[in-house]
């Protein structure tokens, strides 16, 4: 049975159509400039908490090696993930396995860096209050950067939005997390894992959602 | 491509015509039903229309194509796959009422779910008969997006209903 869609005319129809339809469009920038852009709005952001919240003994911590090495950990798995939400809303720009793998390297091996620093003590447990303060201290760092990258990656055409979505959650949050080790001055393990991290895979979960809803409308712009 | 990005229809009708036998070799290696293999081509097209502003001229074309191509073969795979499953549920149902078993019953229950904009450039084409142009004036649209509108509703209906009624769609 030939169905009513076994009609070569229609691809023909079809091509008239989206000629007929052909406007100028303003081509998006390229992955690179509007990551120029979002870590200008992070340092932006990172310079006005840096400027109103830092850390008293910020000079101290500045000193320690493993501190240093744990923020540029959670800095460039970070930026990388930015990096992959912006080149995934271009297509043929997806970042491959390596990419994504390298990303989640560096963050694991930023909690190897924490788990080894930092003392495990109850603390997170008992120090309740001050750790919702800063689970909502690290989402109000990350809302401005996670929306910048939210509409820089809408700017494109995603072919996969859920990652796109996600990543772009997971660097915002991630750069929120790192932004608060220099604002808050608690250095246990679970209340770092507990109060700092507990954001960013929430932030994940929501964006990758976000994502679903926001960089796959381009595909129903008719 | 370029050109197109500037608003040459020329240059777009000729790349839209030549990469056609390309994108229907790629689809043939993944996908065995011409019938699917047109629909996925034309998916593809419709895509590469709507995603024409993040191509970069100084990188070249085939990637961002087949890139597309690809992401459009395999969404029709996973639509595939969950429509068979549905018909499966579907063949275990133990009744199935009267008047779904219509030839507009089921055509009308897709309709529903389309978008106001792809109904009405569906139901003027399809239903109403009128000409492009006209369905195009009544809708406040150009003929081209009308077009375009009536093949994605197409696309839909025929996916919403049983590959077996579309006899009945004529």
């Amino acid at each position: 049975m030939a169905g009513p869609s076994h009609d070569p005319a229609r691809t023909d129809a079809l091509v008239d159509g989206l000629v007929d339809d052909l406007k100028p469009v303003k081509r998006v920038w390229s992955p690179a400039v509007h990551l120029g852009f979002w870590l200008a709005v992070e340092l932006l952001v990172f310079g006005l908490v840096a400027a109103l919240a830092l850390r008293m003994d910020i000079l101290v911590q500045l000193q320690k090696p493993l501190f240093l090495l744990e923020f540029a950990l959670l800095i460039a798995a970070g930026g990388l993930s930015a990096a992959m939400a912006l080149l995934s809303a271009v297509p043929g720009r997806e970042p491959g396995r390596g990419a994504v793998t390298l990303s989640l390297v560096l963050l694991a091996a930023s909690f190897v860096v924490l788990y080894r620093e930092m003392p495990t003590t109850a603390h997170a447990i008992a120090s309740a209050p001050w750790g919702m303060r800063c689970a909502f201290e690290t989402i109000a760092i990350a809302i401005l950067p996670w929306a910048a990258l939210l509409l820089f990656a809408r700017r494109g055409a995603s072919l996969v939005p859920v990652a796109a979505g996600g990543l772009a959650g997971l660097a915002a949050f991630l750069l929120a997390s790192a932004t608060m080790r220099v604002v808050c001055p608690v250095d246990d393990f679970w209340h770092l894992v507990l109060w700092h991290f507990t954001p960013v895979v929430l932030g994940l979960g929501t964006s990758a959602l976000l994502g679903v809803l926001l960089l796959s409308a381009w595909r129903e712009k008719h | 491509m370029e050109g197109a990005q500037g608003g040459d229809r020329e240059a777009y009708r000729a790349l839209l015509l030549d990469i056609q036998g390309d994108l229907g070799r790629f689809v043939r290696r993944r996908v065995h039903d011409p019938q699917e293999v047109e629909d996925i081509v034309q998916d593809v097209l419709l895509v590469i229309h709507r995603a024409r502003h993040t191509f970069d001229p100084t990188r070249p074309f085939e990637p961002w194509m087949y890139a597309i191509a690809r992401n459009v073969t395999i969404d029709h795979g996973r639509k595939r796959g969950s429509r068979s499953r549905r018909e499966i549920l579907t063949d275990e149902l133990p009744e199935i009422p009267a008047e779904a078993l219509t030839s507009e019953a089921p055509l009308a229950a897709a309709l529903e779910r389309l978008p106001e904009s792809q109904r009405e450039a569906f139901s003027m084409l399809k239903i109403e008969g009128l000409s492009v142009e006209a369905a195009a004036e009544r809708a406040g649209v150009s003929p081209g997006t009308l077009r375009v509108r009536a093949h994605r509703a197409y696309q839909s209906v025929k996916t919403f209903i049983a590959p077996d009624s579309d006899e009945g769609e004529g």
